[in-house]
């Protein structure tokens, strides 16, 4: 509220509206969601790369629209009824699945050009009205339409595309990604959508690919992500008390045990190094294939009685620690590959540039 | 405070491992005059071979025996798996050699299958020390496995035996040496190869190519017979259901260190029948399933439009939730012990209390679960026990998004203690209430559910003309009628015409013709009976389908359009009207067929609205609450039924 200014009324009238012209807790609850969570959501603020807090920009309007109509999805979507409050407000709710995303009318128009499809669906008592039929005439239709499969450096576009399609049907659905770039021609985010019996299902190439034909059975990484609308409460911990200050998007939560096998490490670190570091806040970084950049942050931990400390870490990736020395992050132990029998092989820091260690660098799915 | 937590720790492992001590005693006990064996096993991994995990392996095997058996006369079931390798392979197909074996069966070995023993009685220490030392081998040596934790290999890896029944044979060895030319050709540093994906991925692959060069058959039927349950047949096998196909190839995984198991489920959501699969997690800790016993491969949507009410693991373990079941249940209903509830890696479920009806007195604690099957001796299936809390029927894990109810169990049999109750997709409950302070008129056209191929299927006709012609090749035909709408009625009258010799129903473009029966009839109802004929593409064998009385044979061609089915009336005759089934599952109201329609009384049992032959294509009551759960019976034939909820003739809820 403070964040929003002069805006300020345009919020509280969200507010209201849902105590009084609407007086619905549901909506209420879900008003208050979007409202606490906007200090994290920002649009372009007029020309060029300038960006402004949604807070400062955001319509009563826009937010009520974007409210009631995926209320109402919710509420009588045979393919939503699986979805729960709490999953409603991520998987259904949000009025936007990127940053800095227009805030136009994208229900109606993503629906007016890729929703009429479904009115073709034939009526039976088996497939019709799932999540799969649904978002699988949909896909159909999308792929048909823009005519193009998946490219590198546009699968981002596709998939962003694909989730709000999915959602202006009423289709629970989030964008998941993995932290690290792309390995030949391997995804970095895509789509998921959640059954009505509780599968989260995925499609390998954003709409080129029927859905849930596989998800890369033999790929490894060391993160993947959801992207939410929800802030997250550790990261804004970090935010407001880490002394080096990494730009962790705040706006994401940890689900790569969802994807693949993974580990808590606690990975010793010399007393000599500790000595030497500012910050309770350590970093983990996975290898990748880039000889300038050779590492790629992906999380952070807390030192703890000398180790370094880290949640959930995909295994059978090379793998450094790091930390912060006053001035920059430094690494702090050697890299080393976390296997999958959960056994750790340090690697001398010298060969990391070595052939031999590619199958260890990680990047992407 | 850390101190606390760690002697609580091993306070609590201690009783675990009190637990196995303890039904490691209660087995040891139970093997009586083969206790010796047993306890020789244990002494080796002590002593030759001292080896504390394979000593701990030793004890859990030993420790759930008593729940596993074999065929008592195994001399007879040996004599049995020598005919059964002379016959498999040879003769016109997988279906004569079932019959054949069946009918062997059925003539010299009838009752083995009841004629069993426990294991414990019988199995002996080197067979066991075999089993625990190539199971142990795999696991540590194999490059897919190293990964894999204890417990894993414990359940999907080390089991002497993956059914019942199982010959006591060197399976391991058997199946190794079957299996394994693809897994050889592969260089062992491909990195797919040494995932358990990639690996159980290959030697399915080859599995499969040997089934389909032995011209294997799944065969659904419910009587296959005396199953194949040893190595040397398992390698030759033809025929049987899909849960044969599993444990066969799930051993075959397991011989080489492939940690997999055998989910199922006992009843879909929608049919009278069940289904099992062969499922394992992949070294990126997921659950991979799969869905067509060895023939299709992991990666595929898992059944997403079907519905699970429990999903059950088979597993080596006794489960201690039966177990105590047994010991304390008055009235036992039969649950198999060695069974693992992973319905929730299934489907959303919920932990229910189910309402009750006033004034019911149990004779137990245990209540039951049930869902509707029209197959079922009681209609009813029961999915799993629960007990009765605060006065409401208390049941866990169980799949949303389908129709139950409640029953209870005792020398009166199943009957139903609360009214049939829909759990919801949002896990919402809502009773079906019955209202029959009012009668109404329904009006129905099936008796089952339509997927989406019936609903194409029956589409086929869509733009079909009937024609009639003087000529043979229909140069003169004559359109009489175009199908217009699926909702055609039984009989199409035709406008008078005249007579003619040639009728056909010709398809429309993109319907391969497809079409079940085309009927023609004079004016008195009587069927025209004439020589069939049909456009070039159609075969041989398909040419006399459309006229064969048979709803589910179709006439149909290879190729799109242009295609058409007739008769030749062998004179100028008059057609007055016209009957065409389209290609469907049969569901429809069948004219000529016996149905009754039932509703559930306010005591949850079937009650008739009256048996009624059908004379039409839809069939109508009168005298039906205008509240309450429905099935329609087809006296007839069939057992495609499900309960609906009717809300108007194309508003039906199916359930």
């Amino acid at each position: 509220m403070s964040q929003a200014g002069p805006n300020r009324s345009q919020l509280e009238s969200v507010l209201n509206h849902y105590r009084t012209a609407d007086d619905n807790p549901d909506k209420l609850r879900a008003a208050e969601f979007l409202v606490e969570n906007m200090p994290a959501h920002y649009s372009h603020a007029g020309t060029g790369s300038d960006t402004i807090p949604d807070a400062q920009v955001i319509k009563a309007s826009y937010l009520i629209d974007n409210i009631d109509k995926a209320y109402e999805q919710w509420t009588t979507c045979p393919w939503a009824e699986q979805i729960s409050f709490d999953q409603f407000l991520e998987w259904m709710l949000p009025y936007k699945a990127v940053e800095c995303q227009e805030l136009d009318y994208w229900r109606d128009s993503l629906f007016a050009r890729f929703g009429p499809c479904l009115e073709r669906s034939l009526k039976n008592d088996v497939e019709y009205g799932t999540v799969m039929q649904v978002a699988e005439d949909m896909r159909i239709e999308a792929k048909r339409q823009l005519g193009r499969n998946h490219a590198n450096d546009s699968s981002k576009y596709y998939v962003t595309t694909s989730v709000l399609m999915f959602r202006s049907a009423g289709l629970p659905c989030v964008m998941d990604e993995t932290p690290v770039g792309p390995r030949s021609n391997a995804a970095t985010s895509w789509f998921v959508l959640f059954g009505e019996r509780g599968d989260e299902y995925k499609s390998e190439w954003d709409l080129s690919t029927e859905i849930e034909w596989g998800f890369f059975p033999y790929e490894r990484g060391p993160k993947v992500y959801r992207n939410t609308y929800a802030i997250n409460p550790e990261r804004l911990e970090y935010k407001r008390k880490a002394k080096y200050q990494y730009p962790f998007d705040l706006c994401k939560k940890d689900v790569t045990t969802h994807y693949f096998l993974t580990t808590n490490i606690s990975i010793p670190v010399k007393r000599t190094v500790l000595r030497g570091l500012k910050d309770k806040y350590v970093y983990i970084a996975s290898a990748v294939r880039n000889d300038t950049h050779p590492w790629q942050i992906v999380d952070f931990g807390k030192l703890s009685h000398g180790n370094a400390c880290f949640k959930d870490m995909g295994r059978e990736v090379l793998y450094v620690i790091m930390g912060y020395d006053g001035k920059e992050l430094i690494p702090i132990t050697e890299p080393f590959i976390l296997h999958k029998d959960e056994s750790i092989e340090y690697v001398s820091a010298d060969t990391i540039s070595s052939p031999r260690l590619d199958r260890w660098k990680n990047n992407a799915l | 405070m850390k101190k606390v937590l760690l002697a609580l720790t091993i306070l609590l492992s201690a009783a675990c491992n009190n637990n196995q001590d303890k039904q490691l005693q209660e087995a040891l006990k139970f093997a009586g005059d083969n206790r010796p064996q047993l306890e020789a096993v244990l002494e080796h991994y002590r002593t030759v071979d001292n080896d504390p995990l394979k000593l701990d392996a030793a004890k859990y095997l030993i420790a759930n025996m008593p729940a596993h058996y074999s065929y008592r006369d195994t001399a007879a079931i040996n004599s049995f798996y020598s005919k059964a390798l002379e016959i498999l392979g040879t003769g016109p197909s997988g279906d004569w050699q079932r019959d054949t074996l069946r009918e062997i069966g059925d003539k010299y070995y009838a009752g083995i299958m009841e004629d069993i023993i426990p294991d414990a009685w019988v199995i002996t220490a080197d067979y066991l020390i075999y089993n625990i030392d190539h199971a142990f081998n795999a696991w540590r040596t194999r490059p897919w496995s190293q990964h894999v934790k204890y417990e894993e290999f414990r359940e999907r890896i080390l089991p002497y035996k993956i059914t019942e029944r199982q010959s006591f044979d060197a399976w391991r060895d058997t199946l190794v040496l079957h299996y394994t030319d693809s897994l050889s050709k592969v260089p062992p540093t491909d990195l797919e190869r040494n995932t358990i994906y990639g690996a159980i991925e290959i030697v399915r692959k080859e599995l499969h190519n040997k089934e389909l060069d032995m011209k294997f058959r799944i065969l659904w039927e419910e009587r296959n017979g005396i199953p194949m349950l040893s190595a040397a047949t398992w390698v030759r096998m033809t025929y049987g259901d899909c849960r044969n196909f599993v444990d066969m190839g799930t051993s075959v995984f397991r011989s080489l260190g492939l940690p997999a198991c055998v989910d199922f489920v006992p009843l879909w959501g929608r049919n009278n029948n069940g289904h099992s699969w062969f499922a394992f997690t992949s070294d990126q800790g997921r659950l991979e399933r799969t869905i067509n016993s060895m023939i299709e491969p992991a990666g595929q949507p898992f059944f997403p439009y079907d519905r699970f009410p429990k999903v059950f693991r088979a597993t080596y373990a006794m489960n201690p939730r039966i177990l105590d079941y047994n010991k304390t249940a008055k009235y036992r209903y039969k649950f198999d012990i060695c069974q693992e509830d992973v319905t929730e890696q299934y489907n959303l479920t919920s932990d229910i209390d189910i309402e009750l009806f006033d004034g019911i007195k149990l004779k137990d604690k245990y209540v039951y679960i049930g869902m509707f099957s029209a197959t079922a001796e009681d209609k009813w299936k029961v999915l799993d026990f629960g007990t009765v809390k605060r006065g409401k029927a208390h049941f866990e894990k169980m799949g949303r998004n389908m129709l139950y109810i409640a029953l209870r169990y005792d020398n009166a049999g199943l009957i139903p203690i609360s009214k049939p109750f829909i759990l919801h997709k949002s896990g919402k409950i809502e009773y079906i209430d019955l209202d029959d302070s009012s009668m109404r008129t329904v009006t129905l056209k099936r008796k089952y559910y339509e997927s989406l191929n019936d609903v194409e299927m029956r589409r086929r006709i869509l733009g079909a003309r009937i024609q009639c012609a003087n000529r043979a090749d229909f140069s003169d035909a004559r359109t009489l009628y175009t199908i217009q709408t699926t909702a055609i009625p039984d009989k199409i009258p035709l406008e008078p015409s005249g007579n003619y010799r040639y009728w056909r129903y010709l398809s429309a473009d993109s319907t391969y013709g497809s079409v079940a029966e085309v009927e023609y009839f004079d004016r008195d109802g009587n069927i025209l009976e004439g020589k069939p004929l049909a456009c070039r593409a159609a075969s041989a064998d398909t040419i006399g389908l459309a006229q064969d009385g048979k709803w589910l044979t179709n006439f149909e061609t290879g190729q799109p359009n242009d295609n058409w089915v007739g008769q030749d009336l062998g004179s100028a005759r008059s057609v007055q009207a016209v009957r065409v089934i389209p290609r469907s599952d049969d569901n429809d109201i069948h004219p000529g067929h016996k149905y009754e329609l039932r509703y559930m009384n306010s005591n949850g049992r079937w009650k008739s609205l009256g048996r009624k032959t059908a004379v039409d294509n839809v069939l109508e009551y009168d005298n039906v609450p205008v509240k309450c759960l429905l099935w329609l019976r087809n006296l007839t034939t069939g057992s495609e039924e499900r309960a609906f909820i009717y809300n108007g003739p194309d508003d039906i809820v199916w359930w």
